[in-house]
C-alpha cells in the first residue's frame, strides 16, 4: 500500500514523500537522501524519529514501526558525520552502493583535513570564531531580555565572548542558521557592500571560499561547541608566535595584512561611517581581531583567503592553516551590521516588533534608520517573504510564541509576509513615530501619566476592539470605518443568543463595555445589566478610531497577561484613551 | 479544563485528552525536538507511551536523543504522568538510580494542571536540560540505559 509521509527536518522544514508501507527504513532513508527537500542528507547521517522513538533498525519496515497511513509525521535530525560513524550503526549491512548525493559530503570532509592536519588543529574548521563573534557583538541587540538567545545578546563583545553559551545559543537560533545556511543570502550582503566587493573581485579565492557553504556551515558548527572554540583560539595563539618567530615570517604576516585585512577594515569602517557611534562599535570589531591574533598588537593577519594561505602561508610556516581566512567570511557581516548600528545598537527590530525590548522613543528613530539601510531591508524581505523563517523565529522565542499562542490571529499576521513588509516599511515606522510623539504631548496635556503602565492599559482596550474589528473584516483589512456593532460583534451576539440572552440592544452594549469578550460580556449581563444600547452615542464613544497603520495592530501580541486587565477596566475616560492608544502601539513595542 | 464560550469550565476526559494528543504527536505539530507515541498502537486504555527528547545544542546532550517512557496513569490529567529516562542520562530531576523524573523537581510537572500535557512535559525536561543547574553536568556515555 503506498503511503505519503512527512517528513519533518529540524529547521522546521516539512517535506512528503511517498513510499510502501512495506518499505525498510534503509529505502526510506535512500527515499530522503534523494529528495532534494532534505538537502540531500546523506542517508548514514539521517536518524528517524517517530513517536518518540528513533527507527534505527534498518531491516524493519514502515507497518513495523506502525507507519501505515497517510499523515504520519517523521522527524529527521542530522547527525554529525562523525557520530554517524562512532555510533553502532546498522546501516553498513543494508547500504547499498553509495549515491553519489552520499559520498558528496564525505569528500568535502575529507578534503578539509589537509588544512587542519598541518596546521595541528583538531577541529575542522577554517574559520575564525573571532569575527563571527564580531559580527554577532556587532549586531549587539538589545539589552533588555537576557534570557532571549536571538534578541537579547549582551552588550558588548567581550561578555559574549567570555559566555560560549550564549554564544552557541545566539548561533543555534533558526534566524542565524537559516541566514548562514543561505549562500545566495551571503553573497547579496557581500555584493552589497562596494569595498568588499572590489576585495572580493581583486581576490577570487576570497569570493570562492565565501560561496562554499560547506566551510560556512562548518564554522557555524565550530561556534557552537564551546570547547572546540576555546581549542581553536589556543591553536591560533600557538601559530602565530611560531610564525613570528621564522625569519620573514613576520613580513608575510604584514603584507598580508596589508593586502587584505587592511582594506577589509576600511570597507567596514565606511560601512559604519554615516552614523555617530558606529566607531565605538568597528573600535571593538578591530579590538576583537586584534584578541584574535593572540593579543598581539598586530590585527589578525590570517584573514587571507584559504587559498592565499595554502600558498603563501605554507611556504613560510608549516603550522599556518591551523587558522585561515574567517575574518573575511566575516567582515561582510560586520560592515553591514556596523551600518547598520546606530547609538547604543538598541535598534534591533525585532525586540521592537516583539514583545520585548526596552527601548524608548529613540530607538524608533534608530530602527528606522536601520530599515532605511538597503542591505537590511533586502535581508528584512528575505526574512519576511520567508513564512518558514518566520515560523522558526517565532518557534524559537518563548515569549514570541506565548504571544501567538494566545492570540491565533497574531500568528496569522506574522504568517503574513505582506503585512511583515508593510510593518517594516520605513515609511509606516515614521509615521508611527510621528503619531506616537505627538501623543505623547497629548497625553501630557491631558494631565495622563504616560507611564508605561497606564499607557499598556489603555493600548490593549483599543487591541481588544481592534482585534474584534479585524475579525469581522474577513480579509484582515484594518480599515477605518467604525463598523456598527451589531456587524461587529454579530458572532459574539450569536453565541449570546445561543445561551439564552436575546435582548440584543443589551447584548450589544454588554458586548460594547467588554470590548467584544463573551465571558466577560455574560458576567456582565448577569450581574449588572447595562443600559440598551443606542445606535449613534454608544458607537462613537466606545470604539476608538481604529488606526489604519498596520503597526497598530502588530504589538497586539505583546501582553495576553494585559489583556485581562484591560478588558476589565471600564472605558469610562474614552476621549483619553483614543489619544493615547497610538501612542502605547509604539511604545508597548518596546517594552 | 477548557473554557467554553460560555465561560464555564469543563472537565476532560482522561482518553479525550489523550487521543488528542495522539493525534498532536502523529501529526508532527509543535515542538521539533521532541516527539512521543504510543509504545503499542493498540493500547486502548493510551497508558503507555514512548517520548524522546533531542538533546539542546549547545550542552552536553547536544546530538544526544534520550528515550523516555510515559505511564499516564487512570488518574491522568488530574495528576501527571509517571516518566521515566530509558537513556541514561544526569540531571537534577531525574533520579540517577532509576531514571524516575521526579515530578516535585521539574517545574512542569510541580505546577501541574490539566491542561498540560505530555508533550509539555517533554518540553520542560528539554528546558531543564539546558538550565544551570544541569548543562554543566558531565553526562554518562550515549547509548547506556538504565
Amino acid at each position: 500500500m503506498e503511503i505519503s509521509i512527512k517528513i519533518r527536518m529540524s529547521t522546521g522544514k516539512v517535506f512528503e514523500i511517498k513510499a510502501s508501507s512495506s518499505s525498510t527504513m534503509t529505502q526510506i532513508k535512500q527515499i530522503i537522501a534523494n529528495d532534494s527537500n532534505s538537502g540531500n542528507c546523506a542517508v548514514e547521517r539521517q536518524r528517524l524519529i517517530h513517536k518518540g522513538r528513533i527507527l534505527n533498525d534498518d531491516s524493519k519496515s514502515c507497518s513495523d514501526y506502525g507507519i501505515t497511513d497517510n499523515s504520519h509525521t517523521i522527524h529527521l535530525v542530522k547527525s554529525s558525520a562523525k557520530k554517524a560513524s562512532a555510533a553502532p550503526a546498522p546501516a553498513p549491512v543494508s547500504t547499498t552502493s553509495p549515491s553519489p548525493v552520499q559520498s558528496a559530503p564525505a569528500t568535502n570532509t575529507s578534503g578539509q583535513p589537509t588544512n587542519t592536519a598541518s596546521g595541528g588543529n583538531s577541529n575542522q574548521n577554517s574559520f575564525d570564531p573571532f569575527s563571527m563573534m564580531n559580527m554577532m557583538g556587532d549586531m549587539n541587540m538589545n539589552n533588555g531580555n537576557d534570557n532571549n538567545p536571538l534578541f537579547g545578546a549582551p552588550p558588548n563583545m567581550e561578555e559574549l565572548m567570555n559566555n560560549p553559551e550564549q554564544m552557541s545559543a545566539i548561533m543555534n537560533s533558526p534566524m542565524m542558521q537559516s541566514l548562514t545556511n543561505n549562500p545566495d543570502f551571503m553573497r547579496s550582503m557581500m555584493e552589497n557592500n562596494p569595498q568588499m566587493r572590489q576585495l572580493l573581485d581583486s581576490n577570487p579565492e576570497l569570493r570562492h571560499m565565501l560561496d562554499d557553504p560547506e566551510l560556512m556551515r562548518r564554522s557555524m558548527e565550530m561556534m557552537r561547541d564551546p570547547s572546540a572554540m576555546r581549542n581553536m583560539m589556543r591553536n591560533q595563539d600557538l601559530a602565530l608566535s611560531q610564525i613570528e618567530n621564522m625569519p620573514g615570517g613576520f613580513n608575510a604576516l604584514r603584507n598580508m595584512y596589508e593586502d587584505v585585512q587592511a582594506p577589509m577594515m576600511d570597507a567596514m569602517v565606511n560601512g559604519g561611517r554615516d552614523n555617530s557611534s558606529t566607531s565605538t562599535t568597528n573600535a571593538s570589531t578591530s579590538e576583537n581581531a586584534n584578541r584574535g591574533a593572540a593579543g598581539a598588537a598586530m590585527p589578525n593577519p590570517w584573514a587571507s583567503s584559504s587559498s592565499s594561505n595554502s600558498s603563501t602561508t605554507n611556504s613560510n610556516t608549516p603550522s599556518s592553516n591551523s587558522s585561515n581566512s574567517s575574518t573575511p567570511a566575516a567582515n561582510p557581516f560586520a560592515a553591514m551590521m556596523g551600518g547598520a548600528n546606530n547609538g547604543n545598537n538598541n535598534s534591533n527590530p525585532w525586540a521592537n516588533m516583539g514583545a520585548g525590548g526596552n527601548g524608548q522613543m529613540p530607538n524608533m528613530e534608530q530602527t528606522i534608520q536601520m530599515l532605511e539601510n538597503p542591505m537590511i531591508s533586502q535581508m528584512m524581505n528575505d526574512l519576511m517573504s520567508n513564512p518558514q523563517m518566520m515560523q522558526n523565529i517565532m518557534s524559537s522565542n518563548p515569549m514570541l510564541q506565548q504571544m501567538t499562542q494566545a492570540n491565533p490571529q497574531v500568528a496569522q499576521m506574522f504568517n503574513n509576509p505582506d503585512f511583515m513588509r508593510t510593518m517594516m516599511d520605513p515609511n509606516n515606522l515614521r509615521s508611527m513615530m510621528q503619531m506616537q510623539n505627538s501623543m505623547q504631548g497629548m497625553g501630557l496635556g491631558n494631565g495622563i501619566p504616560s507611564s508605561n503602565g497606564n499607557a499598556g492599559l489603555d493600548f490593549s482596550t483599543m487591541l481588544n476592539q481592534m482585534q474584534s474589528t479585524s475579525l469581522q473584516n474577513s480579509g484582515g483589512n484594518f480599515n477605518s470605518n467604525p463598523v456598527p456593532p451589531e456587524q461587529r460583534f454579530r458572532m459574539q451576539l450569536q453565541s449570546l443568543n445561543d445561551m439564552g440572552f436575546d435582548d440584543n440592544p443589551v447584548n450589544i452594549s454588554a458586548l460594547l463595555q467588554t470590548h467584544g469578550n463573551v465571558n466577560r460580556a455574560i458576567d456582565l449581563l448577569l450581574t449588572n445589566p447595562p443600559a440598551p444600547y443606542q445606535q449613534q452615542s454608544s458607537a462613537a464613544s466606545s470604539v476608538p478610531s481604529v488606526s489604519s497603520n498596520p503597526w497598530a495592530a502588530a504589538p497586539a501580541p505583546s501582553d495576553s497577561a494585559n489583556d485581562e486587565s484591560q478588558v476589565s477596566s471600564p472605558p469610562s475616560d474614552n476621549s483619553n484613551e483614543e489619544d493615547a492608544t497610538p501612542k502605547n502601539a509604539t511604545e508597548k513595542k518596546n517594552d | 479544563m477548557q473554557r467554553t464560550p460560555a465561560g464555564e469550565t469543563v472537565i476532560v476526559p482522561r482518553n479525550f485528552k489523550l487521543l488528542e494528543e495522539l493525534e498532536g504527536s502523529e501529526k508532527g505539530h509543535g515542538d521539533m525536538a521532541i516527539s512521543y507515541g504510543l509504545v503499542d498502537p493498540g493500547d486502548t486504555f493510551l497508558r503507555e507511551w514512548n517520548g524522546g527528547i533531542l538533546g539542546p545544542p549547545g550542552t552536553y546532550h547536544d546530538g544526544r536523543f534520550y528515550e523516555l517512557r510515559i505511564t499516564c496513569t487512570d488518574n491522568y490529567p488530574a495528576e501527571p504522568p509517571t516518566v521515566k529516562f530509558i537513556s541514561k542520562i544526569n540531571m537534577t530531576c531525574v533520579d540517577p538510580r532509576s531514571g524516575l523524573v521526579q515530578h516535585s523537581r521539574l517545574s512542569a510537572t510541580k505546577n501541574w494542571n490539566r491542561n498540560l500535557g505530555i508533550e509539555q512535559i517533554l518540553t520542560g525536561l528539554r528546558r531543564e536540560m539546558c538550565s544551570d543547574a544541569n548543562r554543566r553536568l558531565r553526562q554518562p556515555a550515549e547509548g547506556l540505559t538504565f
